[in-house]
Parts: C-alpha cells; structure tokens; sequence
C-alpha cells in the first residue's frame, strides 16, 4: 500500500480481472510489479474497477500519470497511445459506457481535470488504450490481449526509463 | 388519451435504470415507475456452496458496498456455526462497517449530489457534475475526495484492499489490527470530523433554496424501519429492529432482527428486477416503509456522539417526511461514523489477537442483519448437513426503499409536469428524487454489467410519447 506522497510516475490500470479482455489494465499492472524492481526503476501502481475521483487526489502527489484500459470502439488487439492533454474526448472514451463526471466513474480526462481544477497539478497525462470486442463477464483475457501485456509495460517502461534520464 | 414519459437513463445513481412517466387521458400524470433494468441472481448461484465461503462470495455483489454485505454475511455464518465471535472482533467489524457508511455516503453526497445543491437543479447538465463542482467551489469537491478517499483507506488498512476485502470471516475477521494502522487512521480523523461539520454547515445553508424539492420530493407519511441499539441509540452493526411511523409511533419495536421474516414480506412487480418488501400487516403496498440515514436518524432517540448529537439536534427540528433530508442524515452519518470509528480504535482491547472463533456449522439456518449505508441489510441462509447452501435469501436496502421510491418519483412527476414535454430541470428534479435515496443497484437486483437507462412519457395505451436519454 502507498502511504508516502512520494514524486513517482502513477500508473492506473482500469478494468475487471473477470470481464475478458477488461482485465488488460490490472493485467499491465501486474506485470510492471513484477519487472519495476529488477529495473530499479520506481512507480507507484494501481488496478481499479471502480475509478472514481479520489484517484485525482493520487495523480496531483504524482510527476506524471499513465492510465492504461482496454477499449471496446478500437480494432481487437490494436494498442493506441493518447496524450490526454491534446486528445479530443471522444477518443479517450467520453462516449463510451464508463462515462463518467456523471456516475460512479471517472475517466481518464476528467481525473486529470480534478486533479489539475483542485490540486493545481500539472503534469503530463497518458492514455494506453487495449482494443478488444471481448468483454464476456466470468471470461479471461484473449490469447489477443495477452500477447499485448509485454508490449504496453515496455511502452510504459520506455516514458519511466526517459523520465528518469538527467 | 393517456401517453407516457420516459427518462432513460437514471444518472448520478449506482446501476441502471429507467422511469416512466404515465399520463392519463387529460395529460395529467396518473404514475411514475421505478424500472430497474438489471437481474443478478446471487441468491441462486450461491446454492451449493460451503457456507464458509459466503461471505467473500457475497462481497462480490457491489463494488461500492461489498463491506456490508461482508458484514451481513459473515454474522449469517457467525449464527450457522453458533459462536460469539471475540468482543474485539466486533469492533473491527463495526469500525470497517463505519468506514463503508462513510465513503459511500460521501460519494452519494459530494459526488453525485452536491452538482445540484450548489449548481442548482437548472444548471447545464454539461457542467452539473463533480468537475463543475470543483471548478466552481474546490473546497466542497476536496472534502469530498478527502471523506471518500479517508473512508476507502480505513477499508483497505483493515482488509487488505479497498474493494472486495475478504477480511471479514465467519467467526470475526482474519488477522488483528496493527499499532501503526491504528495510530494512523487516528492521527487522520480529527481533519475528516472538521470537513464533515463544515459541509453541514454549508449544506444548512443552501437548504432555503430547495424548498419546493423539499416538498415534493417523496414526502409523505409512512414507515420507517433501522436497527436501533438498545437504549434508542443510532445502531450500524446490532440492536434490535424498530419500526415507527412518521410520528415516531412505534408498530413494532426491540424486535429480534433475525425474526424479520414475521414482519416484511416480498412483492413482485411485472415491471422491475428490483422486489418491493412491504411491512405484513399493512399489506402491498400500503406496508410501504423507508431505510436508510433518514430512517435511522428518525428512529434513534440520539446518536450517542458528542459532534453527531449536536447535528441531530437540527435533524430532529425538521418534518423527516421528506426524502430530500437524506442528504442532511448522511452528512450527520458520517460525523458519526468518524466519531464512532476513534471511539472504538481508542479502546483498550482493540489490538488484541484474539479475533476469531473457529467452529464447523452448529445450526442449519443463520440470520445476518446490519446496517448499510442505504439501509437495513439481511441475509439469510440455509444449509444442509454438509454446511453447503441450501437455500439464501436476501433483502437490500434499496429494495426496502422501492415502494416508496415509486411514490416518490410519482409525487415529485405530479408536481412538476404540466404537458407532455420534458425540460431537463423536470427531468433532473424527477432523477435527484431517487438519488435522495441513493439506491445501489447492483447490490439490489444482483445485475450483471451495465445497461442504459432513460425516461419515458407514455399515453394511456402505452404509446411513446416523449423521451430523454442521457
């Protein structure tokens, strides 16, 4: 658990490990755990179902955030990567089911919004977007996205190593 | 001839839903309707299962509140294996149980309400959300990240997670709370108890403006129904059921809660998911009654905390008939909750190891009822001799509160439409009816994924007439 308000770069899985191919998220998290400390390369790291504005409160004690989700309206298997600070919104999932400064969930452009409104954040915002047609509850993830899993922590990894250079 | 309005979906609410709006033939509104949209079927699929497994099994039905049914499970499978559970157990239990109330109520109120108390039920539904809020007052949206953020974190320092923490086992919990846990959560409750009486305040004063909601949203005599301790006082975990009308006039009182079944019986309806429980001897649906923060406070004679007492000494001025003094009873709630929450952390047994009893299954029936933040919240299992599943029954807070969300909606419909055409401030004000109630869906039908929701305006021969979709 993060207790300390540390200047890490924060990475946000969203998704359910039990809704097929909504596991990409958590899944991306699990592998960045597994491989930041044999890098030594230091981020904090979270997997959420329910994202909700309290996260804004997180990415304003953060250098920088990376949300990572999968995606219903992208080609299956396709990885696209957005700078939320220049994508329009609806191609960050504005009009997607998740949507958000009207429920319990928040999307990615929105959090940062809140976190920028009421923390005085600034910092660069990414979305990693999985896209996938298989979203079965009580199924696991495609042989598709899982083959996707490596690729979008090296990507990540690749930001954090740049972010680290002098 | 008769038509229909429809409001589809519901917004600002955990689940989906729709409402429709039914006019007779003079155009006038005869009914509105509470559809819930969702089924889940966890009742079913638990059958078979061993009884020890329920109460993480249980969690899974809603990811905002899987701290209560935990709650509720788990004291189920306490009374299957026949045990009272370690005195120091119950207090975990009641303190994770607190937390739930507070989160939740937070979001229900600074999240998904307070865009309409400070923006007003008028404003752009472009901007009426939690980032107007926090364009517009950051003070207000900060409290509410730190309550709801505060709330989550207690969750997740006692089980290990903030969503589904299987901590809470039959018996007690799994393991006992640290020193520093503990000395953490203390040092950061003064600061949330401070936020929580200053949203009172500033809530006191927008309430002038509402007037007319206040009115006309769901207020009307009836039932209310909690869990009271057993001096009267504001109860979460235990005590015993209480049910009294709008007057406080008890019809059933220090009732054993695992003997509801002799009070409340299920109706089903053709047009909902959501059942409709109703008080027995006034009958479907003249039994209607409310649960909730509004009932609690309406029933408890005090809340047994020196802040929360204070703020309940305003609540009791007011004619708790309206369901739009829910928000106030949750702002108090979570004052409580707090207060409660350093109580219990301060006294002298709550490290002890000793949090569990461990036993097989001694009876073939439980009973778990507790509080959740929407309200009175039961299980009920049966098992057979092998301690698998029989049989499981539950009832939820928001299926308590449907009759009376039905009559809410129809009230505040009646009140507000005067043709067969919705502005969004009459579809919103119908929305923020429901919303007062703060119903979880999900914990209430057991619904599997997200479905759309709207509201519909329908003739007396059920043709369409005016739609809103969000």
């Amino acid at each position: 658990m993060t207790r300390q308000r540390d200047r890490n770069w924060l990475i946000i899985g969203f998704g359910n490990e039990i809704s097929g191919d909504d596991a990409f998220g958590p899944a991306v998290i699990d592998e960045l755990r597994r491989q930041l400390p044999q890098l030594s390369i230091s981020a904090d790291l979270i997997s959420t179902r329910l994202p909700g504005p309290e996260l804004a409160e997180k990415i304003a004690a953060s250098t920088g955030v990376i949300f990572v989700d999968a995606a219903a309206d992208i080609e299956p298997g396709a990885l696209v990567y957005l700078d939320l600070h220049n994508a329009q919104p609806a191609a960050v999932g504005a009009g997607r089911g998740r949507a958000s400064a009207f429920s319990h969930y928040c999307q990615p452009q929105s959090l940062v919004g809140l976190a920028e409104t009421l923390y005085e954040w600034r910092g660069p915002a990414f979305l990693l977007m999985a896209g996938s047609d298989n979203f079965e509850i009580g199924s696991s993830i495609s042989r598709t996205l899982s083959e996707q899993i490596l690729s979008a922590a090296e990507k990540i990894l690749a930001v954090l190593r740049q972010a680290e250079t002098p | 001839m008769s038509r229909i309005i429809e409001i589809d979906p519901v917004t600002r609410i955990e689940g989906h839903s729709k409402i429709t709006i039914h006019l007779d033939d003079n155009g006038s509104v005869e009914e509105a309707r509470f559809h819930v949209t969702q089924l889940r079927g966890f009742e079913k699929f638990a059958e078979g299962r061993p009884f020890h497994e329920m109460p993480s099994l249980m969690a899974r039905i809603c990811g905002i509140c899987p701290v209560s049914h935990l709650v509720a499970s788990a004291k189920a499978c306490d009374m299957l294996m026949s045990v009272r559970i370690p005195p120091t157990a119950v207090k975990l239990r009641r303190i994770i149980n607190l937390a739930q109330i507070a989160q939740s109520h937070a979001l229900s109120f600074f999240y998904l309400s307070s865009p309409d108390l400070l923006l007003g039920m008028d404003s752009s539904p472009d901007t009426r959300n939690i980032v107007g809020v926090a364009r517009e007052n950051p003070s207000l949206a900060r409290n509410g990240i730190y309550l709801r953020a505060l709330g989550q974190e207690i969750i997740e320092l006692l089980g290990g997670k903030k969503i589904h923490p299987g901590w809470v086992v039959a018996g007690g919990v799994s393991h006992p709370l640290s020193v520093e846990n503990r000395d953490y959560i203390l040092q950061k409750l003064p600061q949330a108890m401070q936020i929580a009486e200053d949203t009172l305040a500033w809530y006191n004063a927008q309430l002038e403006k509402f007037s007319e909601e206040i009115s006309v949203f769901a207020n009307f005599p009836g039932l209310y129904m909690s869990l009271v301790g057993a001096h009267g006082e504001l109860e979460t975990y235990d005590g015993y059921l209480r049910l009294a009308d709008e007057n406080g006039q008890a019809v059933v009182d220090k009732l054993p809660p695992e003997q509801y079944k002799t009070i409340i019986a299920e109706a089903i309806s053709t047009h909902s998911y959501l059942k409709s429980p109703y008080y027995k001897p006034m009958g479907y649906p003249a039994g209607m009654y409310r649960v909730g923060p509004l009932a609690r406070l309406h029933l408890a004679s005090h809340c047994g905390t020196p802040r929360a007492d204070k703020a309940f000494a305003l609540f009791q001025q007011l004619d708790h008939k309206s369901a739009f003094h829910y928000h106030l009873a949750r702002l108090i709630e979570i004052v409580y909750a707090f207060e409660m929450i350093e109580q219990l952390l301060r006294s002298d047994d709550i490290l002890d190891s000793h949090v569990r009893a461990f036993a097989d299954a001694n009876a073939h029936e439980g009973f778990g009822i507790s509080e959740a933040p929407r309200g009175t919240l039961m299980h009920h299992y049966k098992i057979d001799d092998n301690g698998l599943i029989t049989y499981a029954d539950l009832i939820i807070a928001t299926g308590h509160n449907n009759l009376a969300m039905n009559r809410g909606i129809t009230q505040a419909a009646k009140h507000y439409i005067k043709s067969d055409k919705l502005s969004d401030g009459i579809l919103n004000r119908i929305e923020a009816v429901i919303r007062t109630f703060d119903p979880c869906l999900s914990c209430s039908t057991h619904a599997i994924g997200q479905m759309p929701l709207d509201i519909q305006l329908l003739d007396a021969q059920g043709k369409l007439l005016d739609q809103a979709k969000r």
